[in-house]
């Protein structure tokens, strides 16, 4: 891939640190500067055309003073040297306080960060008829496709009063792949959209009539499901991105952001059996190419594998500068923000439950009556109480250990510190889906995951 | 063109805004190509109290600049988020460049759009006098009157406040010029309450534009009043109920469901009602308008992201749907007139369409008489709204919490049940709405509404 430009930060070290030590003037402990220049592209077919392109770059500076537990934080898209020591100085006189830091001096690394490498139009069209195709042929029943591919490089610094500087690239690339399928008066969609972190040789190996087959005969599917039929049962929940309930049931509540001011279930539980023994939950933020990995934290701190559950027991919770400070637990490299407009939070990475040893088969074998949930949708989760309720895209019922009927409209209602005790079983075949975390600090690209895996029992909505 | 008073105070609305379009429309003059620059440009507050402190405090001044470049009906689309006339340059000619991979479409021409913008002022003086510590001192209140109105309330999970003055800029190379300016505010208080059995989260949300609307004593009662009516919630047998939305719970169905309006879904076969103009489909009590000029809701706009002057548009009438929403390109190709309902999320991406104020109608029932019955369901609140409802196929499955409303018994709080149904089929099971309406802070204007039969899961 040729380079053209090699990437450096608009500002200089000098302007840093004295935007620093304006910032910490007035008596904070700590000031942070994140200077962000994302570069994004966008291309997208739908009616078997290709009609939106678009490109966008975002850039600008957050400036962020710490105070005890209290953030003060700014953001301008104008990084001139007079406008950044005028946002200092408002922070800074926001809230005055005694003592006086001095900012370290800074210790640079030499990374090399690239250049916008070109970006070639024709391969991604092709990519995208060749989805648009694929997801046609597989089903005379599919009326429509969405095919679309968003790449981005998020270039940024973290630089702060403790002398960190730190430099990262991050190149992204996702595809989305969606069918809609239309008979009568009924339409039924559904959609495949992977993503790295490790920009474009993985949309050029992706096997997208693959992924268009998949996503159509899903749809497809689900046009003659009828409606799912509520109540208590056991619910196999499928690999990839059936972790979605881990991560919103269970991952956001070991959040510090949660846990700090005692808004988490899990609040002061280090050391208890929260979950049942099969399980283990870790999330990694060093897997290389990863979709929710990255090399830094937006802290500046080199990003770590946490593990959050070992064997049933709580084991650790995800902080960041502020919350480990409040909880009273290290830092796990975790602090992430969606861009400078934020102030970092304590966010997942790549969260998953680690592999067990049963196969899907064995463990479908083993239900008598029951819901195969094999394609999670999105839910949500009341952070106090933990309740919560996922929408299940693609579902079939479980008769006498086999898949019967496909059925649409169902959810599953429970509770986090529930669910984690009720995950009997988990199987060995382990996959990681890419998706975007929205939370305190903005929408971030992260990974949920998980094998196939055994509930017990949860309450399945439907329609009666 | 129509300025409000304080158009002038933000510097893009001024010479350095003139600026950037100058460089803009002339690098496309030098392409030969059309061009619409978008600017928009905000200040904003946010401030976040937690156990009484200010737990963060964020000052935000944000800039960006989105140019749609026109060339024989293909447009390319490109943003920027560097305030220098040399960025500007720079993405009309990335966007000129784009125009090469598009096909070609009809109505993709850079419209000539024309007509006087209707008087409406979306400023507010009471909010731009409001100093930021007395900002600060609402949210404090607010969280200290939510922790000391009940003993059963454990703790305020957040408290917190916004406020945001924006201004938008639409110049184009075909002679348009458009300039306005929209101040808004909100503020929320969540009180976690627990009663040893069970622990509910209340909410109270209020948006306005007027500082004299942020009541910190009223806010707190109510979220924790909104708290404690779900305490000693039970389950409820699943079956069929009439069911009755209360207006916040409505506003979020109609939120959701609200791109079966849109043209360009509907161009797009995403659309249920796609081609079902003028057909009775909804109850013949149920009207809602999408309005725009409603000086006290908060997404109104003189304008929209085209620079068409907004007006008033009939979704349904009477339960018969009227036309679709469209912007110039898709009413082009729908063979309709645009409705003034372009939008964009913000100055980035491409254009697409969009609601304002959706205002259903007042009926003429009473609280009392919506939940009259031998067995209703009052469901006061759905969740999981993104993933639970389908705006496509129009299906909805969605988790809620309420009141069980029986003859003869005091009501009951519910919890954990899920309604569903389809949205469409919905709009015709609507029985009866209350008398009064509620703004809420979505922009949606709604009553009470009672829809004859739904299907509630249970255990």
């Amino acid at each position: 891939m040729p380079t053209t430009t090699a990437w450096q930060p608009a500002l200089d070290r000098n302007t840093v640190r004295d935007v620093l030590a304006e910032a910490v003037s007035c008596g904070a402990g700590f000031a942070e500067l994140f200077l962000e220049d994302t570069r994004s592209r966008r291309i997208a077919l739908i009616d078997q055309r290709i009609k939106d392109v678009s490109s966008a770059h975002a850039f600008g500076v957050g400036l962020r003073i710490v105070r005890g537990h209290r953030a003060t934080y700014g953001f301008t898209s104008d990084t001139s040297r007079p406008s950044l020591m005028a946002l200092a100085r408002a922070l800074a006189t926001s809230d005055p306080g005694a003592g006086q830091v001095v900012p370290a001096p800074f210790t640079v690394p030499a990374i090399d960060l690239g250049g916008d490498a070109d970006w070639d139009a024709a391969a991604r069209v092709d990519l995208l008829r060749r989805a648009d195709r694929a997801a046609r042929a597989r089903d005379a029943r599919i009326a429509q496709v969405e095919a679309s591919i968003e790449e981005n490089t998020q270039r940024v610094l973290v630089a702060n009063t403790e002398g960190v500087w730190v430099t990262e690239a991050r190149p992204y690339a996702r595809m989305f792949i969606q069918a809609i399928a239309a008979e009568g008066g009924s339409q039924q969609v559904a959609s495949r959209s992977p993503g790295r972190a490790e920009g474009a040789t993985f949309l050029l190996g992706l096997d997208v009539e693959a992924l268009a087959e998949d996503a159509a005969e899903a749809a497809a599917v689900m046009l003659a499901a009828d409606h799912c039929p509520a109540g208590r049962m056991p619910v196999i929940i499928d690999k990839g991105f059936g972790g979605v309930i881990f991560h919103e049931a269970c991952g956001h509540l070991l959040e510090t952001t949660s846990v700090a001011p005692g808004a988490s279930i899990f609040a002061g539980r280090l050391g208890e059996e929260i979950a049942h023994p099969a399980v283990t939950a870790i999330d990694d933020g060093t897997l290389v190419g990863e979709w929710g990995s990255i090399g830094h934290d937006d802290e500046g701190m080199p990003t770590q594998r946490t593990v959050l559950i070992r064997e049933g027991r709580l084991e650790a919770y995800l902080a960041d500068r502020i919350g480990s400070e409040r909880v009273g637990v290290p830092r796990s490299g975790s602090g992430r923000r969606q861009s400078y407009r934020f102030a970092p939070a304590s966010r997942m990475r790549n969260t998953f439950i680690a592999p067990g040893d049963a196969s899907l088969e064995e463990l479908i074998a083993d239900v008598p009556y029951g819901l195969y949930a094999r394609r999670m949708g999105g839910g949500s989760v009341v952070p106090g109480t933990g309740d919560f309720n996922f929408s299940v895209r693609e579902a079939f019922i479980i008769r006498d250990g086999r898949l019967a009927e496909p059925v649409r409209g169902a959810t599953l209602l429970g509770n986090g510190a529930d669910i984690l005790k009720r995950i009997s079983r988990v199987g060995k075949d382990l996959e990681l889906a890419a998706g975007m975390c929205g939370s305190i600090s903005g929408s971030i690209p992260v990974n949920v995951g998980q094998p196939p895996l055994r509930v017990d029992e949860i309450t399945v909505g439907g329609r009666s | 063109m129509s300025m409000s008073p304080v158009a002038a105070e933000h510097p893009w609305l001024g010479a350095s805004g003139d600026a950037l379009v100058e460089a803009g429309l002339a690098e496309a003059r030098r392409l030969g190509v059309g061009v619409e620059i978008y600017l928009a440009a905000s200040r904003s507050t946010q401030v976040r109290v937690q156990e009484g402190k200010v737990e963060s405090f964020t000052v935000a001044d944000s800039r960006g600049a989105g140019v749609r470049v026109f060339r024989d009906g293909r447009i390319g689309v490109a943003s920027t988020e560097v305030t220098e006339p040399g960025a500007l340059r720079e993405a009309v000619a990335e966007a000129a460049a784009i125009t090469e991979w598009l096909e070609p479409m009809a109505g993709q021409d850079l419209p000539d759009i024309t007509g006087e913008l209707p008087q409406l002022d979306l400023s507010s003086a009471s909010l731009r006098r409001v100093s930021v510590e007395d900002r600060i001192a609402r949210v404090l209140e607010l969280d200290a009157l939510a922790r000391e109105a009940d003993p059963r309330v454990k703790t305020v999970v957040g408290a917190s406040w916004g406020d945001v003055a924006a201004h938008m800029r639409i110049v184009s190379s075909s002679g348009l010029s458009r300039a306005w300016s929209l101040d808004t505010a909100w503020a929320a208080v969540s009180p976690l309450v627990a009663d040893g059995n069970q622990t509910k989260n209340g909410r109270k949300v209020v948006a306005a534009r007027d500082f004299a609307a942020f009541v910190p004593a009223r806010m707190a009662r109510e979220a924790v009043d909104d708290g404690l009516a779900q305490l000693g919630a039970t389950e409820i047998p699943s079956g069929r109920y009439p069911v009755v939305f209360a207006a916040e719970a409505w506003a979020d169905m109609l939120g959701v469901f609200a791109g079966l309006f849109s043209g360009k879904a509907a161009e797009e076969g995403k659309s249920l009602l796609r081609g079902r103009e003028g057909e009775l489909l909804a109850a013949p009590c149920l009207t809602i308008v999408d309005d725009p000029l409603i000086p006290e809701a908060m997404a109104s706009r003189p304008c929209d992201d085209e620079g068409l002057p907004s007006r008033a548009h009939d979704l349904i009438r009477e339960g018969r749907l009227g036309g679709l929403l469209h912007n110039v390109a898709t009413a082009a190709r729908a063979g309709v007139r645009p409705t003034g309902h372009a939008a964009r999320a913000s100055y980035k991406g491409g254009l697409g369409v969009g609601t304002s104020n959706l205002v259903v109608a007042p009926g003429s029932e009473t609280s009392a008489g919506l939940r009259a019955g031998a067995s209703v369901i009052e469901v006061r609140d759905v969740t999981g709204l993104h993933a639970g409802a389908n705006a496509i196929s129009g299906d909805f499955s969605l988790q809620a919490h309420g009141l069980w409303h029986r003859e003869g018994h005091a009501p009951v709080p519910i919890h954990l049940f899920t309604v569903s149904g389809n949205f469409v089929d919905m709009l015709a099971q609507v029985e009866a709405l209350g008398a009064s309406t509620e703004v809420l802070p979505s922009g949606i204007i709604t009553p009470e509404v009672r829809i004859a039969t739904l299907s509630v899961a249970g255990t």
